[in-house]
């Protein structure tokens, strides 16, 4: 399920705390989409998500919009990237 | 006028309390602007007055490239009152532009402290019913915009906490700090060279441009952000503390520095700034957030010494002091006792036949004692230079070949010219 924020017209770091709030509850294979039109947090929601271990994907749409998807990366997932890793070593 | 139905009254409160459910879940612009959308089928934008900036418009709107246009092009051809009701007026404006009339109702956001101007267009007919609608909508955007500049300015004090703390190196706890960067968008665990901006007037600059300088630095933060994210593609913090900007590059570690970069910025700003100049300070390199205050304290030594020296646009280094960094931090009337011993002597003779002897002997000390280049550097005949060097060993008294004298000699001269600033008081 895709449960959508609209973070429309919201000032920095606002959006940072919505999306904060709602991840802590966020179940399964649920997924975030912040719908924002600020730069500032355009810059740091992605940033700040990887960081924390999030999948996360940007959509940028024709009004100077942008929707940013944030997801749970599954466990087989990341097996699969430390997997990945240890061969290339 | 005809009274509401009960449906009607029950509607209304229904959406007062979505309205109050919004506020409450701190939904953004868009929802509440879709109540509108949904129940008078008309678009909505919302207007900054003061700012002549639009704070929010509906997609539909946004995708008209011409809006803009529409909002600074229009004029106002009548104003009447479509609905009022508890102190609250609605308007219907009437525009032209291009050749056509528009129409718009437009209502304040806010009694007392007005937080913008909501407007809806593309309406049809519409009746107390809407018109109440368009009210409960107003005064549920005029709540969440005001909760919005709160944040905006609770933002912006934190922000301000936070530079004041980092460049007085107020940090107890470096993961506190870390965080609290995080809410300005800082990445503040990184490693970082930091730059120091100084802007200033030329001095014969007119009343007019004296306006422009409060925007220039504004327009030098804008120039940097865009280097930064377009052309010099790292991370960075960037910010204005007193009358200078701070600018702290990425680089993972102290041998990538990249002097291309600061150079490429300095080369842009010279294009970019006319009847202003600018100085660059450069701390050392900043391993940990701790690091951040000496590094700032550095780099701003390096602009008092450029102003001193009055450079102008130029980059300069804090290990390129030399000596200038122990002596800076020195008590000046030691400083000063020093500089006369060495000098009053060769400043008397100058003040007394109008010549600038101290700054020739300083050039022939600081070219390592070598005729020709000071000569070069000073643009005089190397004839005229061997001349006045004699003559200052006469006026001094001295052996100018002896290193004893001529370290001594070096020393007193950067004293009275970057630190006294040739206030010896003889």
């Amino acid at each position: 399920m895709i449960i959508v924020i609209d973070c429309i017209g919201d000032p920095c770091p606002l959006p940072l705390i919505k999306a904060e709030k709602k991840l802590r509850k966020l179940k399964g294979d649920d997924q975030l989409c912040l719908e924002i039109d600020h730069n500032c947090a355009l810059n740091s929601i992605p940033e700040w998500a990887r960081k924390k271990g999030y999948q996360v994907k940007v959509e940028e749409t024709p009004y100077l919009e942008w929707k940013i998807y944030i997801k749970k990366i599954e466990k087989k997932q990341l097996k699969e990237e430390v997997v990945f890793k240890k061969q290339k070593e | 006028m005809p009274m509401l139905n009960k449906d009607e009254l029950r509607d209304l409160f229904f959406i007062q309390h979505q309205l109050t459910d919004d506020l409450l879940t701190d939904s953004g612009l868009r929802t509440f602007a879709s109540v509108l959308n949904k129940n008078l089928d008309t678009d909505v934008y919302i207007y900054d007055r003061f700012r002549d900036d639009i704070i929010y418009a509906d997609q539909k709107i946004k995708k008209n490239k011409e809006f803009m246009l529409y909002i600074r092009e229009r004029k106002l051809i009548r104003k009447d009152t479509a609905f009022k009701c508890c102190r609250v007026e609605i308007f219907e404006y009437q525009y032209q532009w291009q050749g056509k009339e528009y129409k718009e109702l437009q209502l304040d956001l806010g009694k007392k402290d007005k937080v913008g101007i909501l407007a809806v267009t593309n309406y049809q007919d519409l009746g107390e019913y809407e018109y109440r609608i368009l009210i409960i909508v107003a005064n549920s955007l005029a709540v969440k915009l005001h909760q919005n500049e709160l944040v905006s300015e609770l933002a912006q004090k934190c922000s301000s906490e936070l530079i004041e703390d980092i460049l007085n190196n107020r940090i107890d706890d470096k993961s506190e700090i870390i965080q609290r960067g995080e809410l300005a968008n800082w990445d503040l665990s990184l490693n970082y060279q930091l730059y120091l901006f100084s802007i200033n007037a030329d001095k014969n600059l007119s009343t007019d441009d004296a306006y422009y300088f409060y925007e220039i630095k504004e327009r030098v933060m804008q120039k940097l952000h865009s280097l930064l994210k377009n052309e010099i593609l790292r991370k960075y913090i960037i910010f204005a503390y007193d009358r200078d900007i701070v600018l702290l590059i990425n680089y993972e570690t102290e041998a990538e520095v990249n002097n291309d970069d600061i150079e490429l910025i300095k080369e842009e700003l010279n294009k970019k700034i006319d009847k202003f100049y600018f100085n660059i300070g450069a701390g050392t390199y900043v391993n940990e957030v701790s690091q951040i205050s000496e590094s700032y304290q550095q780099a701003s030594y390096v602009l008092d010494f450029l102003k001193a020296t009055e450079r102008k646009n130029v980059i300069y280094r804090y290990n390129q002091l030399g000596i200038m960094r122990l002596l800076w931090k020195l008590n000046s009337d030691e400083l000063k006792k020093f500089a006369i011993e060495y000098l009053a002597k060769l400043i008397e003779y100058d003040q007394g036949n109008s010549t600038e002897w101290l700054d020739t002997l300083g050039v022939y000390l600081e070219e390592g004692g070598s005729i020709q280049n000071a000569a070069k550097r000073l643009f005089i005949h190397p004839n005229t230079m061997s001349y006045r060097v004699k003559r200052i060993k006469e006026i001094l008294e001295i052996d100018l070949q002896d290193q004893e004298v001529q370290l001594n000699l070096l020393a007193a001269y950067k004293i009275c010219k970057y630190i006294l600033e040739d206030d010896l008081d003889i």
